[in-house]
């Protein structure tokens, strides 16, 4: 279990409680953090990332979760797990409001404002979240759609092939309000990692190949955003590397003979401390 | 670590050009806008950032590519 799971999910998966999307999580303190947290985005990423270059060298060899103060603080503000499509699905089927919204870290990092890639996900009504806060600024509130279950599964099962990693992400913890759907080049918390900074958690699993099953195709090395998936031209087979696997599950989807599988992370003792 | 210069006056329309962004091997620039974002209104005046820049290898891939020579790398010495 990462130990969001043990804070917020009395040892179960903390993002799958309906307890962590309540409205009256939804305080003034929090909607003032909201608010801010879009208005102030730009300014406080900048902030951050002149911050993080302070930072020893040495303290930065490797990017490990909450290794920083930066990341450390986070886990309090705004931090995130990578989920596979199946769980993602799951909190689908209990939020009631599902809004597609414009991506704060692609208008940052590449100009655009028409890249829907977040999903603000609510088990409530309220004239703040998502619509109250999206409608203050034109620039961002422009194209936002509302969704229906069935029509988000779709848009997710679409984003899996095209290799986005799902995430789940709280404001102010344990507020769970968004799923985004990011890649390493344009999530400003993936660019993190290159500061040696992580503000999220790995998935509560991991891939594994079925060797006997895999030709060799490689479809799998092709989609995975980690760089975990190695194919060997001795064996003409591709093994997970499991210390670099995310468990995101992109590598499951696209391949064609089913030898991909997902494991539970917190059953192989190695990896069960790997976040 | 690179010093980059980014010129205000040459690059006038940075929200319809993009291109120091988007090539970028090293993905170093951020777009925002200069006088922050306020209620019920559309951001005007954008400006190029070089965030990453304890990234920036000096390739100048950046410089050759802006359509109005708004940029500058530096190599410090
Ligand atoms: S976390 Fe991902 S989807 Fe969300 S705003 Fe950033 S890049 Fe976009
Ligand atoms: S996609 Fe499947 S069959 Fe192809 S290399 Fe990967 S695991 Fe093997
Ligand atoms: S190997 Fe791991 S990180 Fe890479 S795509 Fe598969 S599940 Fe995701
Ligand atoms: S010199 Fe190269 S690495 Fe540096 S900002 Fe320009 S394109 Fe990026
Ligand atoms: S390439 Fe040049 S003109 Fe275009 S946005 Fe970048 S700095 Fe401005």
């Amino acid at each position: 279990m990462c130990e969001f799971c043990i804070e917020h999910g009395q040892g179960t998966k903390w993002y799958l409680q309906t307890k962590n999307y309540a409205e009256e999580l939804l305080n003034e303190e929090r909607k003032r953090y909201i608010t801010d947290f879009y208005e102030r985005f730009e300014e406080m990423a900048a902030d951050g990332l002149a911050a993080m270059d302070k930072l020893v060298p040495a303290d930065l060899a490797v990017p490990k979760v909450g290794r920083s103060p930066i990341a450390e603080g986070m886990k309090q503000q705004h931090f995130g797990q990578v989920i596979p499509l199946e769980d993602v699905e799951k909190i689908l089927d209990f939020t009631t409001s599902i809004t597609r919204v414009h991506c704060v870290c692609r208008s940052l990092l590449h100009g655009v404002y028409d890249d829907r890639y977040c999903f603000n996900v609510a088990t409530f009504k309220s004239d703040f979240w998502p619509k109250g806060v999206w409608e203050q600024w034109p620039d961002y509130s422009k194209g936002i759609e509302i969704l229906t279950v069935e029509e988000a599964k779709k848009e997710f099962q679409k984003l899996d092939r095209n290799g986005l990693v799902h995430s789940v992400w709280h404001y102010n913890a344990p507020f769970i309000a968004a799923i985004c759907n990011c890649a390493p080049t344009d999530c400003l918390g993936f660019r993190m990692m290159e500061r040696g900074q992580r503000p999220f958690f790995k998935a509560e699993y991991v891939a594994a190949i079925d060797i006997e099953q895999c030709n060799g195709c490689r479809d799998c090395v092709k989609i995975c955003p980690f760089g975990a998936i190695a194919y060997s031209p001795a064996s003409q087979k591709c093994t997970i590397h499991q210390l670099q696997c995310f468990g995101c599950g992109l590598c499951r989807g696209v391949c064609a003979l089913d030898a991909i599988t997902l494991l539970d992370r917190n059953a192989i003792p190695v990896l069960a401390k790997e976040w | 670590m690179m010093q980059i210069e980014w010129d205000d006056k040459k690059c006038t329309s940075p929200r319809d050009c993009r291109k120091c962004l988007d090539a970028c091997p090293e993905g170093v620039f951020m777009i925002y806008p200069r006088d922050g974002r306020k209620p019920g209104k559309v951001a005007g005046d954008w400006a190029i950032m070089p965030v990453f820049l304890t990234q920036c290898t000096a390739c100048k891939i950046c410089e050759e590519i802006c359509p109005q020579n708004a940029l500058t790398v530096s190599v410090e010495s």
